[in-house]
């Protein structure tokens, strides 16, 4: 089992699985994420959580480095760590997903931070979010929901 | 004792014990004690400490006074566990109040954040969870104050700028009418560990 080399995969990597409200995810795709969700944050509250499921398809490892979105200045993967009852959250480096695995970003556990949700002047695109995951820097999954779904 | 008479008293103690435990699973015999909360010994009385509350009126000890209170120390920019207990919370409290469960919990959200959590932020959020509730918040040192005399942990993490995590206990803590920490709730929180313990504790 190798991990994936961005630059030599690039090519399969790049067929993107796209899950939308009415969710149409490619499910061929090396990498296939559904069940996405981004909830609506709170009013006054800065962040939002998104919650995903990610399938390798791959024969290779997928180790996601950095997510983006062009709604908001900020994502981070994250986990929230309950031990003896103390809650903590912490930034996840990498995640890597094992050909075949399927890892789920759920409510408690590990989990997408949305963070300063940006000003949009496209009022018909003010609630759809688009999710970009990268191993390194090579895009390897666009998705996109729209908010609160 | 003749040995025919010991045969039947065993028989007759078998068919007893059967009897009863079958009755027991007919009639559904509610539980006495709770199944996951833990009701303390020793009740702690709510420390002396001044904060406000969510509508900025200053608030001190005796608020806890008066009627049961479900307490959780969270804050609202924390994005995953706050809003899940909270909603686990209000969605408890919904059911008791269906069921016509009496006396009906206030739910109460202390910030750990009040350097962020104004009175009126504290206010916005706590109304997605419900009527009635009670937001806290106020001075750094009067919460950590209020915070460590209910054994509770909290510590701000380095972050940048607005955007830090603050590490919180999760649980979950049963003020009684006197103002006393009562019992306690552990994570992992479940509608149904509120609904199912909730009338045990506040009639223990």
């Amino acid at each position: 089992m190798k991990i994936l080399e961005p630059i030599r995969h690039a090519r399969s990597l790049l067929l993107f699985a796209a899950c939308a409200t009415a969710c149409t995810a490619d499910t061929s795709a090396p990498l296939v994420a559904t069940d996405l969700v981004v909830t609506q944050a709170l009013p006054g509250v800065m962040m939002s959580a998104g919650y995903v499921t990610l399938t390798n398809n791959s024969a290779e490892i997928i180790s996601l480095t950095s997510v983006s979105s062009p709604q908001f200045a900020s994502v981070e993967i994250h986990e929230t760590i309950i031990a003896n009852d103390i809650a903590r959250m912490r930034p996840v480096e990498k995640l890597v997903i094992a050909p075949g695995q399927t890892v789920k970003l759920e409510p408690g556990a590990k989990h997408l931070m949305l963070m300063q949700a940006q000003e949009s002047t496209d009022k018909k695109a003010v609630d759809l979010i688009t999710l970009n995951f990268y191993a390194d820097n090579l895009l390897v999954l666009s998705v996109s929901t729209t908010l609160g779904s | 004792m003749n040995p025919k008479n010991l045969v039947i008293g065993i028989v007759l103690g078998i068919a007893l014990t059967a009897g009863i435990l079958v009755a027991m699973k007919t009639i559904n015999v509610a539980p006495t004690e709770p199944g996951t909360a833990t009701i303390l010994p020793l009740k702690t009385a709510v420390p002396a400490f001044s904060a406000f509350d969510q509508n900025g009126d200053a608030i001190n000890q005796e608020i806890f006074k008066g009627q049961w209170d479900l307490v959780f120390f969270g804050f609202t920019n924390c994005p995953d566990i706050c809003p899940l207990t909270l909603q686990v919370l209000s969605a408890a409290r919904t059911q008791l109040r269906e069921s016509g469960h009496t006396p009906l919990p206030r739910i109460v959200l202390v910030s750990v954040d009040p350097e962020r959590d104004t009175p009126a932020k504290i206010s916005t959020y706590i109304d997605n969870f419900g009527d009635e509730n009670l937001g806290i918040t106020g001075d750094l040192e009067e919460i950590k104050s209020l915070a460590s005399g209910l054994f509770i942990f909290f510590e701000k993490q380095a972050g940048d700028g607005d955007y830090y995590a603050v590490d919180h206990a999760a649980n979950v803590l049963v003020i009684d009418p006197d103002g006393r920490l009562h019992a306690i709730f552990s994570t992992p929180h479940k509608i149904e560990n509120f609904v199912n313990d909730l009338p045990l504790v506040t009639r223990s």
